[in-house]
């Protein structure tokens, strides 16, 4: 797993093109020359809609032509073949669907590594990927974004949510016009989407984070918990699923379970929370987060305050920004999946869904590529659930 | 001092030494605006097969209207030379206000009237502590950002709302024809508040005191009266705005529109008002919200990153500042903007 040295260049296809076009324009001449420039680097970046083939995808492009409405007048029936110019650029061999991923955001290495997992499956099935969406977690920047990108109709989209319910609307009306959604990493309201793919079941990771605070200390204690909102739905369902492990007893009962705390996927936030948890109850113990934002900001806090061996903080974690603290003995264990596994699989189920060879439903199979077969849960719910355990032996193979 | 005297005093200052007809805002400047939005759409048609739509273009429009409204509101607020920059928390509140009502039983047809007027008290507030009291605009709302976003929290919990009546819903995202109902709110308020301004007594002083705040500063009846219409007015915009946001996100609470008061301010900016107010069209303002709607739409369409959006948006800005800067140069004693800079005491206090 070396997300960062692939990153910069997965980077520089679409929204880094367009950056130094808009920068380089917006510089040199202002209004017009910014416009002209944005136009022809925008172009590039674009999905535009059909792309080449229509082999896959003739039946959505036809069961969207009344969906689409206004659009349709000018060709959105035909988006398979009015647009193929534009889509051009890109290699579109194969299927030829038109995939966009639309993470929390952007800018993060998680997401990051997500879409190159999701541009493998997409190479490998001849579909075309589009890496897009807002900067910062911000819900209705989201909304705003997956506009947009239902506008170009895609074939597919790809989403973690950072809202469940916010994005529902425009999701709605994406599959009206035939577009497949499927999201990983964070759900959405479950009728406005096909499938989600489930890095781990709430179960599973709430036992791998538990373990991982064992091995930080096995005497146990009082534990408090982040989540980015309380309607975030992964880190909301593992921290009930840890509440029930813990007061089911066994191993677990050595543990307390106390607050959660909202921190919204914010660096400085979750140092502060954590530096004031530290401050005003020195019965916490640990600090458990699914999020990999605020659990190395946590490990940062700890450090700060100089709690080292007395407070501890696992959970989620990406592999760099957590190293050093396995490397000094001030944390045993953090967790977390492959995400480029998790990228991959959404994007190989997706297409499986839009090419019509998956019908997602309860107890249905299916093979994601070279990763292996996936049971379909309730909800149409499709787990990953393989949890990598992060320690000062392992962690050398995982960092860039 | 009468309220008569005060405006007449104010008058006394204007260019001219007598009484005129509102200052309209640059001379060119929604041609400027005009020119701009017709060069930016057909770059967007250009750029993007998907963007010549009715259905995608009213779409977009649905996706900036909440922005939109609110900068309307800002508008009126400016004009009287005051600024209100907790109009996103005054949203949030209502959103969270009506959410609660929703939740309690309360019928669609009170949720409206209530969160209409949780907007028009809460910006009242701000008007009389700012009228009446005389204290800084800029402090008073600042305050009230925080306190009617922590108001909101305290209100809905971290959690906020997520059910709402369909019927207050429509105003978000239900459709008159093609056309969204919202998009349609909010051609009629700028339709109403440009009827304000140009043909009410309330519009015209608006104007006036905008121009001329520091001479009739000193508590005149029908300065704090206007003022107070500007305030209550920009708080209507929030709670209007709150209804067409629980209606298009489905959800209502003190994180709602958090980061939408930079691009408010900017599209009243944008659209030529003088910030030291006094001056501008609600015409302009509309310009300048299509011309930033459009900017939008292309590049979101074209899937460039929000930051990069960002700064387009801030180099307009900067950008359309300094033109007005430029023909201010030109045209001197004509733009109130530079004039009301040199205290009236001092140049023509006789």
């Amino acid at each position: 797993m070396t997300e960062r040295g692939a990153r910069t260049e997965n980077d520089s296809t679409a929204s880094g093109l367009s950056r130094r076009g808009f920068l380089s324009g917006s510089l040199a001449a202002g209004g017009l020359a910014l416009l002209a420039a944005c136009g022809s680097s925008g172009g590039g970046a674009a999905t535009g809609s059909g792309g080449a083939g229509s082999g896959g995808s003739t039946s959505a492009a036809g069961g969207s032509a009344s969906a689409a409405g206004g659009s349709s007048a000018a060709g959105g029936s035909s988006a398979a073949g009015g647009s193929s110019a534009a889509g051009g650029t890109a290699g579109a061999g194969g299927s030829g669907l038109t995939m966009v991923n639309v993470p929390k955001w952007t800018t993060f290495p998680y997401f990051q590594s997500c879409n190159q997992g999701a541009k493998k499956a997409c190479d490998e099935l001849g579909a075309t990927l589009t890496y897009t969406g807002p900067t910062s977690p911000d819900a209705e920047q989201q909304v705003a974004t997956l506009q947009k990108v239902v506008a170009q109709h895609p074939d597919i989209i790809l989403l973690s949510a950072i809202e469940p319910d916010n994005v529902a609307g425009v999701l709605g009306s994406a599959r009206k016009q035939g577009i497949t959604v499927v999201t990983y990493d964070a759900d959405c309201a479950a009728q406005a989407r096909d499938l989600y793919c489930n890095q781990l079941t709430y179960e599973t990771a709430a036992k791998a984070y538990l373990d991982a605070a064992l091995m930080d200390d096995p005497a146990g204690g009082k534990v408090v918990f982040m989540a980015a909102t309380p309607t975030t739905a992964n880190h909301m369902g593992q921290i009930d699923a840890m509440k029930k492990l813990i007061s089911q007893g066994g191993k677990y009962a050595v543990f307390t379970a106390g607050k959660t705390y909202f921190v919204n996927d914010d660096v400085t936030k979750s140092v502060d929370t954590m530096t004031n948890i530290m401050q005003s109850d020195p019965s916490v113990k640990f600090m458990i987060s699914g999020s990999a934002v605020s659990v190395p900001a946590a490990a940062q806090a700890i450090e700060t305050a100089g709690k080292q061996g007395k407070v501890f903080t696992t959970g989620a974690a990406i592999p760099d920004d957590i190293k050093k603290y396995l490397e000094d003995g001030s944390e045993k264990a953090f967790v977390l999946w492959d995400p480029q596994n998790l990228g991959y699989m959404a994007a190989y189920a997706a297409a499986l869904i839009h090419q019509g060879k998956l019908k997602p439903a309860p107890g249905v199979k299916f093979t994601a590529g070279s990763l292996g077969t996936f049971t379909v849960g309730a909800d149409n719910v499709a787990p990953y659930n393989r949890p990598l355990t992060f320690t000062k032996d392992n962690i050398d193979q995982y960092v860039s | 001092m009468t309220a008569a005297t005060d405006i007449r005093g104010a008058r006394r200052w204007l260019p001219g030494g007598r009484a005129q007809r509102p200052y309209l805002g640059l001379p060119g400047w929604n041609t400027g605006l005009i020119v701009l939005i017709v060069v930016t759409t057909v770059w967007a048609s250009m750029s993007s097969p998907a963007f010549l739509h009715s259905a995608q273009l009213f779409a977009a429009g649905q996706a900036v209207v909440v922005t939109a409204i609110l900068a309307l509101g800002l508008a009126m607020v400016v004009i009287v030379g005051e600024i209100d920059i907790s109009l996103t928390s005054n949203l949030a509140f209502c959103t969270v206000l009506a959410g609660m009502a929703a939740a309690g039983g309360v019928p669609a047809a009170l949720i409206i009237p209530i969160a209409l007027l949780a907007g028009v008290l809460l910006g009242l507030l701000n008007g009389v502590l700012v009228a009446v009291y005389g204290m800084p605009s800029l402090a008073v709302t600042l305050g009230a950002m925080g306190a009617y976003q922590g108001a909101a929290y305290l209100v809905g919990g971290d959690n906020g709302y997520t059910q709402f009546p369909t019927a207050v819903q429509e105003l978000g995202i239900g459709y008159v024809g093609p056309v969204p109902i919202s998009l349609i709110a909010f051609g009629i308020i700028a339709v109403l508040f440009a009827v304000i301004l140009t043909t009410t007594t309330v519009g015209r002083s608006m104007y006036v005191v905008g121009r001329a705040a520091e001479v009739v500063r000193r508590n005149g009846s029908s300065v704090i009266v206007t003022k107070l219409c500007a305030f209550g007015l920009g708080g209507l915009t929030a709670g209007v705005a709150a209804l067409v946001f629980v209606g298009y996100y489905g959800s209502g609470s003190g994180s709602a529109a958090s980061d939408s008061i930079l691009l408010v301010v900017t599209a009243v900016a944008l659209g030529g008002l003088d910030i030291y107010g006094g001056t501008g069209r609600i015409s302009s303002v509309v310009l300048s919200l299509i011309l930033i709607g459009v900017l939008q739409d292309g590049m979101g369409l074209l899937n460039v990153d929000t930051t990069v959006q960002t700064i387009v948006i801030g180099l307009l800005l900067i950008v359309s500042l300094s033109v007005s800067r430029l023909l201010a140069g030109t045209h001197g004693p004509l733009l109130p903007q530079f004039l009301r800079r040199s205290p009236p005491a001092s140049t023509s206090s006789s």
